[in-house]
């Protein structure tokens, strides 16, 4: 461990403040997991990011951190709204890139002899693949609906029930949102894939819960073992991956404007209460209604799918939403007493029991915290802890977190093989393109396992249920 | 002396670019966006033009405006920049017209944008360099 890295306990590390770093960093991992954390440069961009200003307490990295731009992914860094800044590169491109787990009342047993058909439904009907547009073209008045109301449009518009929005955070829509500060070309990227999954990491899984660790909390998320479920993860698409790069351009400006001196430039930002500040939130908040929107619209696809798949009754099929969770975001919060806000890239709100802002059917459990792993392995459900709220601003992992580059994957995994791997697994498998498959190799990521029991370990969450795949559709 | 080389990295690519000169520089950078896309090879009958103009306070913000532009016409307008001719180039202009054919065949993996991290454009050997990241 170098000089950089101080061991506090058996799962956190801190990297304590030098130079020019305003707080510290905190990294929850377990000690086999630091070498790698190092040797990535994940310190190093731990440290730029305690540059930013009015960040408060310290910048942390959750067990699946890797390497990002500006911030690390399973990066966290909270500032005080009247000091601090705002940093489109402390939350990414993929604005509101999130997961969706959507429950069904049917055993995966049942429904074994039939997956093939489900996935072939499935495919047919949720557009995937590299910058897909799908089936809706989003004109421009509706556009402006879309990015100001979120999940709450799609379900006006007839895409899903209004219990989804229940289940929703904030009923399915993120406050704030302004669409005129989206430009005229991330309006135009993101015309016509709403309802679309992309490609890369993004996916969806039909999956069977394996365990249900806490049986109590398990009922209340309406999950019980041997069920079938289906797992979404996917974001804002080509909308918001303008509004970062158009609202990066903006800050570049901005930062010699407000005298604020960094040393990434991909952390360029601008005070809270600033016109370039208060332009990206709204733009920010914007696309995260587009993204919520788009996972609505797919929860929708994914009903048509089942019900003409497995030729069975909305009532017969149970299908509800269990939560959605934005892993790459900032929002307004208050901690302690403080009104802060939490930049989370690559990492989960994990609110507690008691919460306000845990829908009202969740509260006297806490919200469910969705953890997808990579293609393959197992998913989790956790639930956030009150200590999380006191160290890491009710912040848990976001998944797997990568740790082998593309191009080593694709040296290692061959495509062929892997498809064969996944089907000799029992899993039914629906891509594109096998050499994007082999990108997402299992083997290109950490264990979801390992990264959910540090968190566990560490006090964060707890583990609610754990879910393996059936069937993936991979873009 | 191929211009440009992609670089491994864990979550996204970096692209290595080089050029004796800036319109050469630049012409290389969008050849190695379309080596990310997997679509060095791609013809047909042109299908999309653009005239580009940009001007920017640093070479390091032109080579991303500069990448980010050719995205969204891959990515918006649906065809892929082949054909380029840069009309004038300097540390803190470009000028190019940019042709191709409809994107119709597979992309090998989508780039969301270019990134700022750790990017800067210096000099070696003689020839304009920088390494930037592209998110996929």
């Amino acid at each position: 461990m170098s000089h950089r890295v101080r061991k506090i306990d058996a799962w956190r590390f801190e990297i304590p403040k030098t130079g020019g770093m305003l707080v510290p960093g905190l990294v929850y991992a377990s000690e086999r997991m630091i070498p790698k954390i190092e040797q990535e440069r994940v310190a190093e961009q731990i440290e730029n990011s305690a540059h930013l200003p009015g960040v408060v307490d310290a910048v942390l990295a959750m067990p699946d951190c890797h390497w990002g731009y500006g911030m690390p992914i399973g990066g966290v860094a909270a500032m005080d709204v009247d000091q601090g800044v705002i940093s489109p590169g402390a939350v990414g491109y993929d604005i509101s890139c999130g997961v969706r787990l959507v429950r069904s009342d049917l055993k995966a047993e049942a429904v074994k002899a039939r997956v093939e058909k489900l996935m072939d439904a499935l495919d047919a009907r949720v557009a995937s693949g590299v910058g897909k547009g799908g089936p809706l073209r989003v004109g421009k008045d509706e556009m402006g609906r879309v990015l100001s109301r979120g999940a709450r449009w799609a379900v006006e518009k007839g895409f899903g029930d209004r219990e989804d929005l229940e289940a929703a955070e904030e009923e399915g829509r993120v406050p704030g949102a302004d669409p005129d500060a989206v430009s005229r070309r991330a309006q135009e990227r993101g015309s016509d894939q709403v309802g679309t999954l992309g490609s890369g990491n993004h996916f969806l899984e039909l999956q069977e819960v394996e365990e249900v660790f806490d049986p109590g909390i398990g009922a209340v998320f309406g999950l019980f073992p041997g069920q079938l479920v289906v797992l979404l993860h996917t974001g804002s698409r080509g909308l918001g991956y303008q509004v970062c790069s158009d609202s990066l351009s903006v800050m570049q400006g901005a930062v010699g404007r407000y005298g604020i001196r960094l040393p990434d430039r991909q952390l360029a930002c601008a005070p809270l209460g600033s016109p370039e500040g208060r332009a990206y939130f709204g733009a920010m908040a914007a696309a995260a209604n587009y993204a919520l929107a788009n996972r609505q619209v797919i929860t929708h696809f994914i009903r048509e799918s089942f019900m003409r798949g497995l030729d069975i009754s909305p009532r017969d099929l149970g299908m509800r939403l269990v939560y959605d969770v934005s892993h790459n975001l900032a929002r307004m919060e208050t901690h302690g007493g403080r009104r802060l806000c939490v930049h989370r890239k690559g990492a989960t709100r994990a609110f507690p029991a008691g919460h306000p802002d845990v829908p009202a059917m969740y509260r006297g459990v806490g919200q469910p915290v969705l953890v997808p792993g990579s293609m393959g392995t197992f998913s989790y459900v956790l639930v956030g802890t009150g200590l999380a709220m006191t160290e890491t601003f009710g912040s848990v992992c976001h998944g797997a977190g990568r740790t082998m580059s593309r191009s080593q994957a694709l040296k290692q995994t061959s495509g062929h093989q892997l498809l064969k791997d996944l089907n000799a697994k029992g899993i039914a498998v629906r891509t594109e393109g096998l050499r994007g498959l082999a990108e997402e190799a299992p083997a290109a990521y950490k264990d979801v396992s390992e990264v959910v029991d540090v968190c566990e370990r560490a006090g964060l969450a707890r583990k609610v249920a754990r879910m393996k795949p059936l069937g993936v559709l991979k873009g | 002396m191929e211009g440009f080389s992609l670089v491994p990295h864990t979550a996204d690519i970096g692209l290595a670019i080089s050029g004796a000169t800036w319109e050469e520089f630049f012409l290389n950078a969008a050849r190695g966006l379309l080596e990310v896309y997997g679509a060095s090879s791609a013809t047909g009958d042109s299908a999309g033009r653009a005239a580009v103009v940009l001007e920017a306070p640093t070479p390091e913000d032109l080579l991303v405006d500069w990448i980010n532009e050719l995205i969204f016409v891959v990515s918006s307008e649906r065809w892929l920049p082949t054909d380029i001719r840069v009309k004038e180039a300097g540390p803190s202009v470009l000028r190019a017209q940019a042709e191709g054919p409809r994107l119709d065949a597979r992309l090998a993996r989508e780039v969301k944008a270019a990134t700022y991290h750790g990017l800067r454009v210096g000099k070696k050997s003689g020839l304009w360099t920088a390494t930037v990241i592209l998110d996929i």
